[in-house]
């Protein structure tokens, strides 16, 4: 016992020591962007992250040391020095950022901006920018986009194409499928005077390993986007509402038993639950926030082990998708963020549509397995799904979600669930278990 | 003052000068403002700042053209990591 306490403290003492080196590093300057001014190309603005530095750290044009890299066609590159003549700290205190007035405009064919700021005490050198929009190099055009159709995202919220997938393989029984996996594409109808909304296509395909009845589902969708109303601010806590037209979309089980072609209209109201204006918001902080959506569903079940088929009927939708968030911006004891989120949708039905409830399974007494038999009717199908995610320090965190509800095609319905997970997320900072084991 | 007359002040008819861009002080006000926050979060996510993507996108594309310039809509990021000055960045260089 006594050695465990001893090892504890050691995990604290050195765990507090790498905070303690986080604060420290953190006295460096957070530059969040540098930007040439696409209208004045004298001019680079450069913005800050908390915790801000100094002003006097950053008002001495001797303390910038700038140089740029620049190729035109064909020529060899040529790196340039370019001299700072002033300090432009006006706009610090209300925008933290400030302006670097060059003594010759930056070139046209730049390709690479390198910066480097020395204070009293630090040598920071900032991130080499070499994208054209901070380098103002590329004139957006209603012909070319602009910017490349696709790039990285962070994770599963922020994915526009995502596929998550793994394969079983048991001994003696079925192998197991776990597929998450969605793709969504908008194009928006636009000419140089005119805008016509957005045009898109939407597959989403899921595959749950499951003992009792197949939850699986496909669903594909062609969706017209466009904002309601063109006005550019805000109506209290809402946001412009815009509508998504899902004019012609498929949803399926994996077998293809159910089948059913909707038809369906939706308005999306964003709201947040601040209806000023926000001033600087604490780091870590993320404003509470949801969407609400409102629409129908026009359903035509062209195939079914036991609904009609061959008519349409009409589901009523409603929906809410709510976000919230906190980061300690310091190190605390036992806390370092909190993230909440939750998605709630109801769809009231106009004629009786199939389910499968899990407290009408029956035991079939040959395999042993519980059967869940297929229903018909008219209730409202719910369904929540609710995450807290509360992480103690960076590396270790508790979740617990909480689902129920079904959802289409076959409105599987799952009892309250509460799930509780713990999960670390620890790396030596040395070639660790490289040097063991085979990555 | 609303937003569309902050914008009708900002164009290039009042202030009697024609930039072939739109340039970094009018691409904050219109960021921002669409965004319905200060400056100061300027390296904030959207996520952040509570802001849904797509109507966002919409807002600062008509801003920009009741500035007088022009833009793809989809040169416009809406993402929620997108951070603000991001936007800043894109619509900057929109031209007449």
């Amino acid at each position: 016992m006594r050695h465990i306490a001893i090892l504890w403290l050691a995990l604290f003492l050195t765990h507090s020591s790498f905070a303690g080196g986080q604060v420290s590093a953190a006295k460096a300057p957070i530059v969040t962007a540098q930007i040439v001014d696409s209208s004045n190309r004298s001019l680079i603005h450069v913005l800050f992250d908390y915790p801000l530095p100094h002003t006097g750290d950053i008002s001495d044009p001797a303390s910038w040391v700038i140089y740029v890299k620049t190729q035109d066609g064909k020529n060899p590159a040529q790196i340039q020095k370019l001299d700072v003549d002033s300090v432009d700290v006006s706009t610090f205190s209300e925008q933290n950022s400030i302006t670097l007035v060059l003594r010759n405009p930056v070139s046209q064919s730049v390709k690479l901006l390198d910066t480097t700021l020395l204070t009293s005490s630090l040598i920071v050198h900032l991130p080499q920018v070499t994208d054209n929009a901070s380098l103002a190099t590329l004139a957006s055009k209603p012909a070319d986009g602009g910017q490349a159709p696709v790039g990285p995202s962070t994770g599963r919220s922020d994915s526009d194409i995502y596929f998550n997938g793994s394969y079983t393989a048991t001994e003696g029984g079925s192998p197991i499928y776990n597929i998450d996996a969605f793709a969504g594409y908008m194009q928006a109808l636009q000419s140089k005077t005119a805008y016509y909304g957005k045009l898109g296509v939407y597959g989403q395909l899921t595959t749950k390993a499951s003992a009792t009845v197949d939850p699986n589902s496909f669903l594909a969708y062609l969706v017209y986007q466009r904002q309601i109303s063109s006005a550019s601010g805000w109506h209290g806590q809402f946001q412009n509402p815009y509508i998504n037209y899902r004019f012609v979309g498929w949803e399926s089980d994996k077998s293809g038993a159910q089948v059913n072609l909707i038809d369906s209209p939706v308005v999306t109201f964003p709201v947040r639950f601040s209806a000023r204006t926000l001033g600087r918001i604490e780091p870590g902080l993320t404003v509470p926030h949801m969407t609400l959506t409102m629409g129908t569903e026009f359903v035509d079940v062209q195939k079914s082990v036991l609904a009609p088929a061959g008519s349409w009927h009409t589901r009523g939708l409603a929906s809410a998708a709510f976000t919230a968030g906190f980061r300690a911006p310091k190190p605390m004891a036992l806390f370092n963020s909190i993230e909440v989120t939750s998605a709630y949708q109801v769809r009231i039905l106009s004629a009786p549509e199939i389910f499968y409830d899990p407290k009408f399974g029956v035991l079939n007494k040959t395999t042993g397995k519980t059967v869940i038999p297929p229903l018909l009717g008219t209730q409202p199908r719910h369904n929540v799904d609710t995450k807290v995610t509360y992480s103690l320090v960076k590396w270790a965190a508790f979740t617990f979600e909480n689902t129920y509800g079904s959802l289409p095609p076959v409105f599987v319905k799952t009892d309250q669930t509460f799930s509780f997970g713990l999960s670390f997320t620890l790396k030596q900072t040395s070639y660790g278990r490289y040097s063991i084991l085979r990555p | 003052m609303n937003h569309g007359e902050l914008l009708t002040a900002m164009t290039d008819a009042q202030t009697g000068t024609a930039p072939a861009t739109l340039g970094y002080p009018k691409a904050v006000v219109i960021a921002c403002t669409c965004a319905n926050t200060s400056p100061l979060n300027l390296s904030k996510t959207l996520n952040d700042l509570g802001v849904d993507g797509v109507s966002f996108q919409g807002a600062v594309f008509n801003s920009v053209r009741k500035s007088g310039y022009s833009i793809a809509i989809d040169s416009i990021p809406d993402a929620p990591a997108t951070i603000l000055v991001a936007v800043v960045e894109a619509i900057q260089n929109a031209t007449v």
